[in-house]
């Protein structure tokens, strides 16, 4: 079922929290809502949900108005990020709730329950955990009792809030991937909100930047990596050095950089950003007219790569590069020894250009 | 002060009508300057100043050009600002693009006070309007859930009539028990000075049965079933649960509130006449060992000291304080938001304001029976 917002307006206590929002969600599809916290991302999905109502605006589901439709009959399933699992019942129990207490009519029969959890179990990997309480449980697999629990209804939309924000780096990234192939085999239209933007860029289709209430930038993982419509987006997809310049007629200089630029080639003396991210800038020991001079300040060993940390010659400013292990080594750095930057590739902001 | 930073000076000279400003003005030398403008007066219609001779200049610099600027223009003196440099022309229009967002004062203490008593009272007045909506709501759905009993969660009916019931009857028991001794040892002392000792079976009975075991089992109730409501409620708001119970289709009032709601209204006279015979019991005890009224005397004056109506009044009570506990307790489950530390001030509250309801109650209810003569 696809999901569609309009225009849709929330304040709380006169804070707005989100400001014109429109989506889309097609049918089918896995779309992460992505932005630090406090950007309103979570009160979206409440209210897709339902658990929270807008002031304006409107959510249809399949082209059908459900703004006011109440949250038990809006048919979602939803995913906490503290589980919210039913203590007092077992795994079983919380997985077959939700089939338990529907009128008898479109209740199905025990067995017919017992089934259905049972499938479900298997397909987490959790059928001889099934009569365990949740208290007895690891975090990933509470979190994957939630899931089943919120799939067993069969919900015609999937919500996520930060599915895996209280879960460790390991099992969070396995968890990741098998969210991802369960997608895959159900084909529910999911929503899911995290601030982390690795997660989103390996698990969605699409992705919502969102910021302050409103969306940023809209676009597959790729699209946005690489074509980031402003700096917010830019900073928030990856660490980033930033490099104050000056446009002057056709060129640009960054300290002791000149670089060509010919779009806005009437602008003159404007003040201009440059973004690079720190695995795009190259380090030689030669100067020439595209590198700047900086000083070794620190060195940290991440495993398979090695980040720098120089501090520029003109200005001292900190910047970061990231090299490989092997590039590293053939390079043989050391702690304040200068060297020569040379951005291979970087995206220009003009300082004012923030109009979204 | 390092040594090549010039003193922040002016100078005004009349005859051109200018204030010729010069040297740093930063932070190091503001306060000679400020002393010095702020005896300083210019009598003049139109004044021009001039900020070429200006070296270098901060915010607090530029902030206290802005003011004395500001202080001209308010005597209305025209002010013409010329010759500044463009980084100091820089300064001075941030200076007054942030200057006149500046807020007000702010307002009286007596006003703030006011506004505390208006602010207090409208929360107190939503909070009311709240409460009556969760009660109305309730009976709704109460209404609904008789009307067609397969809504009814027997289950968790059951569960509760056990756990704020059955359990619940040591406790009463012995308080109960205790009460009526109480109420004998106290009585009777008064009583036997006038030779009256049988009629502290009138004393114990009517207030036994016709007040304190329905009004001491309501507040008994209330602080081990109302508080535990609000916890459990209250918890399940915390973790999430009950915005997951609504997303799985299911309404939270038919799953935790009504059960609670009829396991009280059913347990409540149960409870109460449950006190009435064991209250009664522990006074016997006491006519017996400290008045000399034999448990036969005692039993045959029963029936005639003690009328039905003051047991069906004490009876017909405990329902209502049943319904004003099981609400309290859950309404205040519903009201938590936030984190674990708010629960338990609910759980607090909870108690408190069931109690005190109860209390409420019952007085309304002596004050109705007085008029009508019961």
């Amino acid at each position: 079922m696809s999901i569609e917002i309009q225009h849709l307006n929330k304040t709380f206590n006169q804070f707005a929290v989100l400001k014109d929002i429109n989506l889309q969600v097609p049918k089918g599809e896995l779309v992460a809502l992505l932005g630090p916290s406090g950007c309103g991302k979570t009160t979206l999905l409440r209210i897709i949900a339902g658990l929270e109502v807008p002031d304006s605006g409107l959510i249809l589901f399949h082209g059908e108005d459900t703004t006011s439709r109440h949250v038990r009959d809006r048919q979602v399933g939803f995913v906490f990020q503290h589980y919210a699992l039913f203590r007092h019942l077992t795994v079983f129990e919380n997985v077959a709730f939700g089939l338990r207490v529907r009128p008898r009519k479109l209740r199905p029969s025990n067995a017919e329950i017992r089934a259905k959890v049972h499938d479900l179990l298997y397909l987490v990997q959790m059928r001889e955990l099934a009569e365990r309480y949740p208290n007895q449980l690891s975090g990933g697999q509470r979190q994957r009792v939630a899931l089943i629990r919120a799939l067993a209804v069969e919900p015609k939309v999937l919500l996520l809030d930060e599915p895996f924000g209280a879960l460790d780096t390991n099992v969070r990234k396995e968890l990741r991937r098998w969210l991802r192939h369960l997608h895959d085999t159900m084909h529910v239209t999911s929503v899911f909100v995290t601030h982390d933007q690795e997660e989103a860029m390996e698990v969605a289709d699409r992705v919502v930047v969102m910021n302050e209430g409103h969306i940023e930038q809209i676009g597959t993982p790729e699209e946005l990596y690489e074509n980031a419509a402003n700096p917010f987006v830019y900073r928030f997809l990856g660490s980033v050095n930033l490099f104050h310049g000056r446009v002057q007629t056709g060129h640009i200089r960054l300290g002791d950089l000149d670089v060509k630029f010919h779009e806005h080639a009437e602008v003159h003396q404007a003040p201009i950003v440059a973004y690079v991210r720190p695995h795009e800038l190259e380090i030689s020991r030669e100067a020439d007219q595209n590198t700047m001079a900086a000083t070794v300040s620190n060195i940290y060993m991440l495993g398979s790569t090695v980040r720098l940390e120089l501090v520029q010659v003109s200005n001292s400013e900190i910047i970061e590069v990231e090299l490989t292990k092997e590039q590293y080594r053939l390079l043989k750095l050391h702690k304040g020894e200068q060297v020569f930057v040379k951005p291979r590739k970087m995206r220009l902001f003009m300082e004012n250009n923030r109009a979204n | 002060m390092s040594e090549d930073t010039q003193p922040a000076t002016f100078e005004f000279i009349t005859q051109t009508q200018t204030i010729h400003c010069s040297g740093d003005w930063t932070l190091a030398g503001i306060q000679q300057l400020e002393r010095q403008l702020e005896f300083s007066h210019f009598p003049v219609a139109t004044i021009v100043v001039d900020g070429s001779a200006i070296r270098t200049m901060d915010t607090a610099g530029a902030w206290l050009l802005f003011r004395t600027y500001h202080v001209l223009e308010q005597s209305e003196q025209n002010v013409i600002l010329q010759g500044f440099r463009k980084e100091t022309a820089d300064l001075l229009n941030l200076i007054t693009h942030y200057a006149t967002t500046l807020q007000p004062a702010s307002p009286s203490p007596s006003i703030a006070f006011l506004e505390q008593i208006g602010r207090k009272s409208c929360y107190q007045f939503i909070q009311l309007i709240h409460f009556l909506a969760f009660i109305g709501e309730t009976f709704m759905v109460l209404l609904r859930s008789l009307l067609s009993p397969s809504r009814i969660r027997w289950a968790a009916l059951f569960a509760n009539l056990h756990s704020a019931g059955l359990s619940a009857l040591p406790i009463i028991g012995l308080m109960a028990f205790l009460m009526g001794v109480v109420l004998a040892y106290q009585g009777g002392t008064q009583l036997s000075a006038y030779g009256a000792n049988i009629f502290i079976v009138d004393l114990v009975g009517i207030t036994l049965l016709r007040e304190l075991a329905p009004l001491l089992t309501a507040i008994l109730v209330a602080g081990r079933s109302g508080s535990a409501y609000t916890a459990q409620i209250g918890t399940m708001q915390v973790t999430q649960e009950i915005d997951a119970l609504q997303t799985l289709g299911i309404a939270p009032m038919e799953l935790l509130v009504i059960p609670k709601l009829l396991a009280l209204i059913i347990l409540m006279p149960l409870l109460s006449a449950f006190a009435d015979v064991l209250g009664v019991v522990g006074g016997m005890l006491i006519a017996k060992v400290s008045l000399g009224v034999n448990v036969t005397d005692f039993l045959d004056r029963f029936p005639q000291a003690v009328s039905l109506t003051h047991y069906l009044i004490g009876i017909g009570k405990a329902p209502v304080f049943a319904a004003v506990i099981a609400i309290v307790g859950c309404y205040q489950g519903f009201q938590v938001k936030g984190g674990a530390e708010i629960v338990g001030q609910r759980v607090t509250t909870s108690v408190v304001q069931a109690i005190f309801l109860v209390i409420i109650v019952d007085a309304v209810f002596s004050i109705l029976f007085n008029l009508l003569g019961i």
